[in-house]
């Protein structure tokens, strides 16, 4: 028997061979720009082809092997060219959708030419081969195997030994340091992608001389390597040779099992070895994965599609319960919806006729469900899917098997189908809550390869013969109210029309609820949502499993309208074509998704009727995704705001004349900022826009918002100082950014924050009425901690990574009303002692309790739930949303509702948003943040930046505060302003603050008491005043000993250093 | 069938279709009337394949279909054709839900009927050890395999060794294996392995493949000749897989329940006609690829059909045309139709793949062998 199984090892190698070449290839472009190349199966079958057509022309393949290797690594250049490099902006969602472009262009290209049947390809290894117990191993099949061996240790050496490979490495770890050292990291990429393109290309050259030449089966032969790559770990070639490994010799395998009885049935099943990787590949995934640890992921795509913001601090006609005009716009849209199968299709409108225009309009309303789960998880969560078709697959097969076997029908199967696939996306979710960005890609890639391979046609599933074909019990009794003839087609347009709005509607209610406002904070950054009260274990799975159960709706319906299923309809492919609906929509946009799904829809009925473009179905579409992506990122959605844009500038053309008083100002204040130099016309241009809508702002606002007098009186103390007011005069609006860059048109960007004394804070609310507590700011703290005593308390922390001892035995407390001041030199562990406080480091000994309650194992967000807030050394505000929005995701622990009364917009959720909604308008007031409340917060100055994301801290309403460096970036007039603030919360607010920050300066002027740390051990504490003279922690920060007399001197210039 | 899994062999069937389409056309139609022929390309995606045919019945109100190589969108939609009424005249047997579809009128020999013939051929020739690699992921692998097992356990008494009722498994001499692999050398070891060591060899083996598959898997997977031979169903039967597989399809059966322009047959003129009228429309066109053969018999049908009905055309009179005819057109044995029995075609015949330093041509094998169990052995879900 083993002899038996070691004959079957060795027959394995063939697959072995081919899957580590497309692995290895997948690992050094991985390695090398950090991009997920799904076009690698059309760069091993595109030269192949080439190599094909060079041998047929008489070219001996000594010279037509060299021609196909080099057209991949053109092709693979090529790739990183004209797509990867042009959607780096965009991320790296948006990278990997672009190599799903390519391979849609490529493969459907080469079918054009050569057509989709088999051809012989030329041998490159000699015919024949060698008996091996009476299998044939051929000659190019031990070679295929050789090269990929002699593959592998060629690039092992690259990498390892070569300075051009060290600068490959480098320059992906870190291209930033990698240009300071003079490597071009552009260049090392684009040779990344060369190299890559060419052992893809050998490796398809060598693969179908043993096989065949086909552009479908041949290109998907990634999908295992994939799988090959990923076991490997996806960093290593020799991992992903290992991985190669595993997955030939699971393959070639099992027909050794036929030998073993009792397994015998199972482990031969058809597809048996997909299953078994698929679980392989998440299993390690899931124990490689990380456990859960927060960290930035924003990998998804950044299409500026919604740039509207979903919420706008002060105006009241956005929620959907307030619809005004646009509410009235659904109804007519839905009226027209309803109507129009009734009146048929006009004459005109020949060869279009009514019944094939509902098959259309049904075919569109089961992409948009489809697509809009891709939209929810991928473009709010930030977690990528390329298996949506699986969900949806796996929700038309279980419905198919309750209606075959228990005899449940319609409606009751499209709940319970939607569950199933709801439970199996959450499943796959958990792999999710261990991995990020493009590992899940991956991750979801296997599932969508293994249900094709597996789910969908093993017979307990799927039926026998591959198709579960099966009739769906109607509604009621033929003849009788309310029987409902599905497989008429008007009535089940009613059907689908009544799903998609349902879905449409539920999904804008989500989206602009709680719940999804922390999909979007946790898409925007993990660690900043946690800190903020999210549970974001809990949301990431709430967002898989309605993604799952939204797909699981579209499979219920597509079995429900057609009766039968079949594997095809939920392939790897149709993911693809549903993240192309969803790409092409704008990804983030449900609107979007609904033009690109209609459109879509109307490009298979055009395919349809001219038959001679039937052919090139595949490859429109492929050329559509490509073209949304390079050249119109926003997508349809975006198309609504740049027609608004081009009728701005029509109209402002129009106004000219009339702007005459106010274009005057702005030459002369042109001509003053740009000190004697010529004023341009744009430039005029933008200014006389600008002061346009500053005015129109002012005057729209002056009945809303009582303006507090310029100057006010804030603080105690020390520090008592007088604030600038919050009043923007239009010559500040004037004071907006001039140059190429400025965006005179848009409303939102004509304005410069900082001319707008963003972070004044002025202490007083409307009427001039001054703010004394929390409670003034809408913001409640529960009673109980309110205790006075000890507020956070760290004891005997110690924090090890691996060998490294960050933070050694160091305890603090900050007391009820203390500003605590945290300084250090870089390296000290400050930082990692305030992850361990807030629960983002698991500390290796030691506790911390918040208000007297051990909390040391608690994770996060239990933490921020018992009063813990925090700010970022490096800002971590959520860049998609407006200042409004960052602001009412930190509501989120003082909103009662529930996923589902987000979703059907109930009282209770109402009552809450609009709660949430009073508070941020308050907070955003008394920072002085009006004017730019509706702005997204990219592009902010960094000064307000910092202020928001203390903004949001307050927000939460938790009693202490955690600040991290917040005054780093800030110059002085911003240090000193924060610092008012800073003294105002604590002595107004009673709020307690525990401060890291290198400004020597401004953390002495607000502490009460200070540590300092130096090495991962506390080198002092005490007093202000006592911490600026201690000789330690000046030789801490100078590096030696300081005379008694210089002392002063020498912490003035730590200070500098620092 | 312009692309797809299916395109290799289904894809020139259109050739087949509108030969006979534009003969009729120029020699004034039928009853005066051009015939309005209306091709689409489903990939062999049944899914769109059955979205095409209700279209073409409800949006289209096209009056019947004609061929329709795309086998698995029919199959999709057979409910849906019984439920319309739809004629649909003349496919290429590929499914045997076709061949009880009262409004579907085969002209090919069915898988089933060509496995049961093949095994019986085999038996009466000697053979006791059967063993066959198929495609598990299609109908017709799979339709066909169940189908010729049942025949060798009739024959012999016993189920292939291996026989799996799910027929979704590679074990023993009873071998379903999935389309697409880029190696089959273990599968192929496996088969081989419980084929030609242990307790007797096989003497026959039968490959229900699709071409690209059965290419790969032939060139790594046949060691050694059965005693009694090996062959392959109509997929197989067309030129462009003679010749690519070479020497390890050397002495291959391949059965079509058509008469093919090989050998003396070529000579036969009604063969000699259907090639003439394919090369007038195609120089280029194979004609020995059966189902290019299939869709031109099938159209013959369908114009011979509406020349009976005549003016009085309707669906229903066009189907009682068709329920109570016989059609001879030299290319099948004669084919008759009648309620409740659609197996017109039970007959298949084979021929032999000859390649010695290139491939040289067919010899005929066998003259037509009818289907002994017509009707049954059809798998529980088909």
């Amino acid at each position: 028997m083993l002899v038996k199984f070691g004959l079957y090892l060795l027959l394995s190698l063939p697959l072995i061979g081919a899957y580590a070449m497309l692995a290895i290839g997948i690992v050094v472009v991985f390695r090398a720009s950090k991009v997920l190349n799904l076009a690698h199966g059309a760069m091993a079958m595109l030269p192949a082809y080439i190599t094909y057509e060079a041998s047929k022309r008489g070219i001996s393949m000594f010279f037509a092997v060299p021609l196909g290797v080099g057209a991949g690594a053109l092709l693979g250049m090529a790739t990183e060219r004209l797509f990867v490099r042009p959607l780096a902006r965009q991320g790296a969602t948006a990278q990997t959708v672009g190599t799903v472009a390519v391979y849609g262009l490529v493969v459907a290209g080469a079918a054009q030419i050569w057509g989709s049947g088999s051809k012989t390809a030329p041998l490159v290894f000699p015919a024949g081969g060698v008996h091996v117990a009476g299998a044939l191993l051929r000659w190019g099949q031990l070679g295929l195997f050789t090269v990929a061996l002699a593959s592998a240790a060629g690039f092992y050496a690259l990498f390892r030994f070569t300075g051009i490979g060290l600068a490959m490495r480098g320059a992906a770890e870190n291209p930033r340091a990698a240009g300071l050292m003079g490597i071009n990291p552009e260049r090392m990429a684009r040779f990344a992608w060369m190299l890559g393109g060419s052992l893809a290309a050998l490796a398809g050259i060598l693969l179908a001389s043993v096989t065949n030449l086909q552009p479908y089966s041949l290109s998907l032969q990634m999908l295992p390597a994939f799988v090959a790559a990923l076991v490997g770990g996806f960093g290593s070639l020799l991992g992903a040779l290992a991985g190669a490994f595993a997955v030939g010799v699971a393959e070639g395998m099992v027909p050794a099992f036929s030998l073993v009885p009792g397994i015998r049935r199972i482990a031969t099943q058809v597809g048996m070895p997909q299953l078994v990787l698929t679980v392989l590949a998440l299993g390690v995934m899931y124990y490689r994965g990380s456990k859960f640890s927060v960290g930035d992921s924003r990998a998804a795509l950044a299409g500026d599609a919604d740039a509207t913001p979903i919420h706008t601090a002060f105006d009241t006609s956005r929620l959907p319960r307030r619809g005004g005009s646009k509410r009235l716009l659904r109804y007519a849209i839905l009226l027209s919806l309803l109507a129009w199968p009734f009146f048929g299709v006009p004459s005109f409108l020949h060869p279009l006729d009514t019944y094939s225009l509902l098959g259309d309009a049904i075919l569109a309303g089961g992409y948009f469900i489809a697509a809009s789960s891709i939209v929810m998880l991928t473009g709010w969560v930030g977690q990528i899917s390329l298996s949506q078709a699986a969900f949806v697959g796996i929700s038309a097969f279980s419905s198919a098997l309750l209606s075959r076997h228990y005899g449940i029908g319609f409606p009751l199967s499209l709940i319970v189908g939607a569950c199933m696939s709801a439970c199996a996306s959450a499943v796959l979710g958990v792999v999710a809550l261990r991995v990020r960005g493009l590992y899940l890609a991956v991750a979801t890639l296997i599932f969508a390869w293994m249900a094709d391979e597996y789910l969908f046609i093993v017979p307990w599933f799927a039926g026998k013969g591959g198709s579960a074909a099966i009739k769906n019990h109607p509604v009621g009794v033929h003849g009788a109210f309310p029987y409902f003839d599905f497989s008429d087609r008007r009535t089940f347009y009613f059907v689908m029309i009544a799903a998609a709005s349902s879905v449409l509607f539920g999904l804008l209610n989500l989206r602009d609820s709680k719940t999804g406002r922390a999909f979007f904070a946790i898409r925007g950054s993990e660690s900043a949502a946690a800190s903020l009260g999210i549970d974001v274990i809990r949301y990431k799975l709430v967002a898989f499993a309605t993604a799952g159960f939204v797909a699981g709706i579209a499979g219920n319906l597509i079995l429900t309208h057609q009766d039968t299923v079949v594997p095809d309809q939920f392939s790897l492919k149709v993911s693809l074509l549903f993240l192309a609906i969803a790409v092409v929509g704008g990804l983030r946009s449900l609107h979007g998704t609904v033009a690109a799904s209609v459109v879509f829809a109307a490009l298979s009925e055009l395919f349809f009727r001219v038959p001679a473009l039937g052919e090139y179905l595949q490859l429109v579409s492929a050329l559509l995704l490509a073209v949304i992506l390079l050249v119109y990122p926003g997508g349809l959605a975006a198309v609504p705001r740049d027609l608004r844009r081009v009728w701005r500038r029509i109209d402002v053309l129009l106004q000219h004349k009339k702007t005459v008083p106010i274009r005057d100002r702005a030459i002369a204040f042109c001509r003053q900022m740009a000190k004697g130099a010529e004023a341009t016309e744009a430039l005029i241009a933008e200014r006389v826009v600008a002061v346009r809508q500053a005015i129109g702002r002012q005057i729209a606002r002056v009945p809303v918002f009582q303006r507090v007098p310029a100057l006010a009186t804030v603080g105690a103390g020390p520090t008592e100082r007088r604030l600038t007011g919050l009043v923007v005069p239009i010559e500040d609006a004037l004071a907006g950014p001039l140059g190429p860059g400025a965006d005179a048109v848009e409303g939102e960007k004509d304005v410069d924050a900082d001319a707008l004394d963003v972070g004044g804070a002025n202490g007083e609310l409307e009427g001039g009425r001054k703010l004394h507590s929390m409670h003034d700011l809408g913001l409640d703290l529960k009673t109980s901690y309110q205790a006075r005593g000890t507020v956070i308390r760290a004891q005997n922390i110690t924090v090890r990574f691996g060998g490294l001892t960050a933070v050694n035995d160091v305890s603090l407390e900050v007391r009820a009303g203390q500003i605590v001041g945290l300084i250090g030199p870089n390296g000290a562990g400050k930082t990692t002692l305030f992850n361990a406080i807030s629960g983002l480091n698991s500390p290796t000994s030691g506790s911390v309790s918040l208000f007297g309650e051990d909390v040391t194992v608690l994770p996060v967000h239990e933490r921020a739930a018992r009063g813990l807030g925090r700010t970022f050394q490096v800002i971590q505000l959520f860049p998609e949303l407006t200042v409004f929005e960052n602001l009412l995701v930190a509501t989120h622990l003082h909103n009662p509702s529930t996923l589902l009364s987000n979703v059907v917009v109930t009282a209770k959720s109402v009552r809450a948003e609009l709660a949430a909604e009073e508070t941020c308008r308050r907070v955003v007031r008394f920072l002085g943040l009006e004017e730019i409340a509706d702005r997204p917060v990219a592009g902010l100055p960094f000064g307000t930046l910092r202020m928001i994301e203390i903004g949001r801290a307050l927000v939460t309403g938790a009693p202490a505060l955690m600040l991290d460096e917040p005054a780093s970036g800030l110059d002085n007039r911003e240090t000193d302003k924060l610092t008012e603030l800073l003294l105002f919360v604590r002595n107004e607010l009673n709020l307690s603050i525990l401060l890291i920050e290198h400004d020597v300066r401004m953390v002495t002027g607000v502490s009460d008491y200070m540590y300092v740390l130096n090495r991962g051990v506390m080198l002092a504490e005490g007093k202000p005043a006592d911490i600026q003279r201690d000789p330690a922690v000046v030789a801490a920060y100078l590096g030696e000993p300081i005379s008694d007399r210089g002392s002063e001197t020498d912490v003035a210039e730590a200070e500098v250093m620092a | 069938m312009a692309d797809g899994p299916g395109s290799s062999f289904l894809g020139p069937v259109r050739t087949g279709i509108t030969t006979v389409l534009d003969k009729i056309n120029n020699s004034g139609g039928v009853c005066g009337r051009r015939l309005d022929l209306t091709l689409r390309n489903d990939s062999w995606d049944a899914a769109r394949g059955k979205q095409y045919i209700q279209n073409f019945v409800e949006g289209d109100k096209v009056f019947a279909l004609a061929v329709v190589p795309s086998s698995e969108g029919l199959r999709e939609a057979d409910a849906y054709i019984q439920q319309q009424k739809v004629p649909v005249v003349g496919t290429d047997g590929m499914l045997i839900h076709q061949y009880k579809n009262p409004w579907i009128w085969p002209v090919a020999t069915s898988t089933i009927s060509t496995m049961h013939a093949m095994a019986k051929n085999a038996a009466d020739r000697g053979s006791k050890r059967f063993g066959i690699v198929f495609d598990a992921q299609y109908h017709f692998g799979v339709e066909g395999a169940f189908a010729f097992n049942q025949a060798v356990k009739r024959l012999t008494g016993d189920n292939i060794p291996g026989f799996d009722s799910q027929l979704k498994s590679c074990t023993g001499r009873f071998c379903g294996i999935q389309p697409g692999k880029p190696s089959y050398s273990g599968d192929a070891k496996q088969f081989n392995d419980a084929c030609f060591s242990g307790a007797g060899t096989c003497d026959f083996i039968a490959y229900l493949l699709e071409p690209d598959t059965a290419l790969s898997f032939l060139r790594e997977g046949r060691p050694a000749n059965p005693q009694i031979g090996f062959a392959g169903a109509q997929p197989l039967f067309t030129r462009p897989f003679a010749e690519n597989c070479q020497r390890p399809c050397d002495g291959m059966w391949v059965w079509t329940g058509y008469n093919p322009p090989l050998e003396s047959l070529a000579s036969d003129p009604d063969v000699a006609r259907y090639v003439n009228e394919v090369h007038q429309e195609s120089a280029s066109a194979d004609t020995t690829n059966q189902f290019l053969e299939g869709g031109y018999i099938g159209m013959s049908l369908m114009v011979q059909a509406l020349q009976k009905v005549g003016p009085a055309l309707t669906r229903q009179n066009l189907k009682n045309v068709l329920d109570s005819m016989t059609f001879s057109s030299g290319l099948t044995s004669p084919l008759a139709w009648r309620p409740g029995n659609h197996f017109a075609n039970v007959s298949a015949q084979a021929f032999e793949i000859q390649y010695k330093q290139s491939f040289n041509g067919w010899r005929k094998a066998t003259s037509f062998i009818a289907d002994p169990w017509v009707g049954e052995d059809i798998p529980s879900g088909e």
